[in-house]
């Protein structure tokens, strides 16, 4: 794995796991923008929040609270004020979760298929989802019909937001691009880059693209405007010799703008996408690694390591299936940006 | 400033935001191509109206291999350029900018079923994702080859649900086995599609098979729905990978052949007691149920599943990899294997044995 010329060989480094971790596989994880407030939604139909203390190289997770679905849930997003969380998924319906004064959760949307993907978007002050009856649609919490319906050509498999720029991966490789300040239309619609189906999204933080991941070990980068096509590429990764992994998750570091990629290999990796190099190989852990996330200020990324169905329910063993969340405190050698020149600090 | 010996490493790769400020050697790029170990190659994934940029990097990693096939078949593109040369050339997509809801030109323009082939052939031999039940397109930003997707929440979900409803593991786990081997089938059959000719002179563009593919899943997902009549669902034509098999029940008149094109729809999923998977599949009049396997036979008809799922099954025929429209879904007569052909009179299915020389 050190081939790739990451400037450590993979090591483990201090693993933090997060206390009381959820009793089946996690399908999420999101941290609060305000505070570490780390919220996982699992296959045991549980939201959870824990609150995440990192003094000195130590961290400690206490947990804090949690809701229950009726069935599996899929997806989270904080809401920016860093004082309710949404959740959705299987039950078809999203929860509005004002944690931090301790009210219950409200319904506040309905699909008529499991939600996948929701985000929060601050700027409009609605709530968006995506769901696998092939509809996007955009609540206004204090409405109980959706502000907006967009169809999408198939199911939402995948979906990031960085106003205004939103993807939407859905299945049989399409790929959805909107400009939020015109939301109603699509900005423009495209077929993967990659040959697979899609995995996972997330939008550059300056919004001039959007990476793509898919099932098949790779990653494609993608830049909306054409005149930015060139630098379009695609990597491997997330393989072991004949082994091909999926990318499960995409996340961006808040403040490096390099990315972290974590697979069905139960590896995470951080990279430079800029200069084209793999900053991090992380050791392999036991089981895949279905979700990543990092905190407001990258300083925590924690991800889950659980099944995650990649080898169908043959290999799904309640009884001695194990799930972690793990909190790893990247430095900055991991996930600084990399200049490819002699000198360094130009970036 | 001037600038130091160094070269720019931005510069080469067109991306160097410094421009004349750069403090760096701004050299052209056929003098110094950046040494690229990992062999990251700056691809353009889109594709451009005449104007062809292959960068075959060698690439041992395979970081950014894209346009494979057209490096592969014309190596004077290769040699012809090199890095874009991101302030010299204006590349002026205008005549690409597309509408919303038209998707973007794909690179590898399908013009040469010889090279689709290679690239298919390549594909379906190194790259062998874990992930079995996936939808593929050979053609980067060009739609599928096989579609039918269905992603690892999906499956879960569906698993949690027959587990709810009280079905054995068992169950759960030969459902997902025959997905996983009608997908398998229907690579397989991409991969004997794309083969050389065959003996009765079919070429790929006669087979529009390939998109049949979309069936299975509805098709493995009819299992947990209501499979009972299978005459009346299953009208959904299956994968070409067993020809002899096919040939068989063309001689029985197929497992609930004979439908005229029923026009019947998957919608989306629905966990519950509603339809599943939003899969469209051709329906065929000489459609066969069959699967790639007799026990998938077997498992239909086990299956009684509290869930009616009334699935409905478009007679869509997505042809995305050619734009044959003819000669699909009418019933053929035998005699078309002995007679002369003309064009849009080729059979979709293999002749029965019996024509076979």
């Amino acid at each position: 794995m050190s081939a790739f010329g990451a400037s450590n060989t993979a090591n483990t480094p201090p693993k933090f796991e997060v206390a009381q971790p959820p009793s089946d596989g996690v399908s999420s994880l999101c941290f609060s923008p305000k505070a570490n407030y780390l919220v996982a939604t699992s296959w045991d139909n549980q939201v959870r929040c824990w609150e995440v203390m990192a003094s000195g190289g130590n961290v400690n997770t206490v947990p804090k609270a949690s809701i229950s679905h009726e069935q599996p849930v899929l997806c989270s997003a904080w809401k920016d004020d860093g004082t309710t969380v949404f959740s959705g998924g299987c039950d078809k319906q999203v929860k509005m979760w004002p944690l931090l004064s301790g009210s219950q959760p409200v319904t506040v949307a309905m699909h008529d298929a499991p939600i996948k993907e929701l985000a929060w978007i601050p700027e409009m002050n609605l709530l968006v989802t995506g769901s696998w009856d092939k509809t996007l649609r955009y609540w206004d919490l204090r409405q109980q019909n959706p502000a907006f319906v967009q169809q999408l050509p198939d199911r939402c498999y995948a979906l990031t937001l960085r106003h205004p720029l939103m993807v939407v991966g859905t299945a049989d490789r399409n790929l959805v691009v909107f400009n939020l300040q015109n939301p109603q239309t699509e900005f423009k619609r495209l077929v993967s880059p990659l040959k697979y189906q899609t995995r996972c999204l997330a939008a550059f933080p300056d919004q001039q693209g959007f990476l793509v991941g898919s099932i098949e070990g790779r990653v494609g980068v993608h830049h909306i405007d054409d005149s930015q096509s060139s630098k379009n590429f695609t990597f491997k990764c997330h393989r072991d010799g004949n082994d091909i992994y999926a990318v499960n998750s995409l996340n961006f570091h808040p403040i490096h703008h390099t990315f972290a990629t974590a697979g069905s290999d139960g590896a995470f990796n951080f990279w430079d996408k800029d200069s084209k190099q793999r900053l991090k190989a992380m050791a392999r852990c036991s089981n895949p690694i279905p979700c990543s996330t990092f905190n407001n200020d990258g300083s925590i990324f924690a991800y889950a390591v659980c099944y995650d169905w990649s080898k169908g329910a043959e290999n799904h063993n309640p009884s001695t299936a194990k799930t972690s969340i793990y909190l790893h405190l990247p430095q900055e050698a991991e996930v600084k940006a990399k200049p490819r020149a002699a000198t360094s600090g130009r970036k | 400033m001037p600038p130091r010996k160094e070269i720019c490493r931005n510069f080469q790769r067109g991306s160097c935001h410094y421009g004349d400020r750069c403090k760096f050697l701004h050299a052209a790029p056929l003098q110094s191509k950046p040494n690229n170990p990992f062999g990251f190659g700056v691809q353009n994934g889109n594709s451009f109206q005449g104007l062809n940029q292959q960068q075959q990097m060698p690439n041992p990693f395979g970081f950014g291999s894209q346009n494979n096939t057209q490096s592969r078949g014309s190596s004077d593109y290769a040699s012809k350029t090199t890095q874009p040369k991101l302030f010299e050339n204006k590349w002026t997509r205008s005549d690409n900018k597309q509408n919303a809801d038209q998707p973007q030109v794909a690179d590898h323009k399908c013009n040469d079923p010889e090279l689709c082939k290679r690239v298919i052939m390549d594909d379906l031999k190194s790259e062998n994702p874990q992930w079995v039940l996936s939808c593929y397109g050979h053609c980067r930003y060009g739609h599928c080859d096989i579609t039918g997707d269905i992603s690892y929440e999906e499956l879960r979900a569906v698993a949690y649900d027959d587990a709810k409803s009280a079905k054995s593991l068992q169950f759960i786990i030969e459902r997902e086995r025959s997905l996983v081997n009608s997908k398998i089938a229907e690579f397989k059959s991409l991969e004997q599609r794309t083969h050389p000719v065959s003996s009765f002179g079919f070429t790929s563009s006669s087979f529009p098979s390939v998109n049949i593919s979309s069936s299975t899943p509805a098709l493995g997902f009819s299992q947990f729905g209501q499979p009972q009549n299978a005459g009346s669902r299953t009208a959904t034509a299956y994968t070409f990978g067993q020809p002899s098999q096919f040939s068989n029940n063309q001689a029985f008149g197929g497992f609930g052949s004979q439908l005229p094109q029923t026009s019947v729809q998957t919608t989306a999923f629905q966990f519950g007691p509603t339809n599943f998977g939003n899969v469209e599949t051709t329906a065929r009049s000489n459609a066969f149920s069959t699967f790639g396997s007799p026990s998938i036979l077997g498992n239909v008809s086990n299956i009684q599943s509290p869930v009616a799922a009334a699935i409905e099954i478009t007679p869509s025929i997505s042809l995305q990899l050619n734009d044959l429209t003819s000669g699909v879904g009418k019933n053929v007569d035998e005699g078309i294997w002995t007679k002369l052909w003309k064009a849009g009179e080729v059979p979709e299915e293999a002749p029965p044995d019996i024509y076979i020389h």
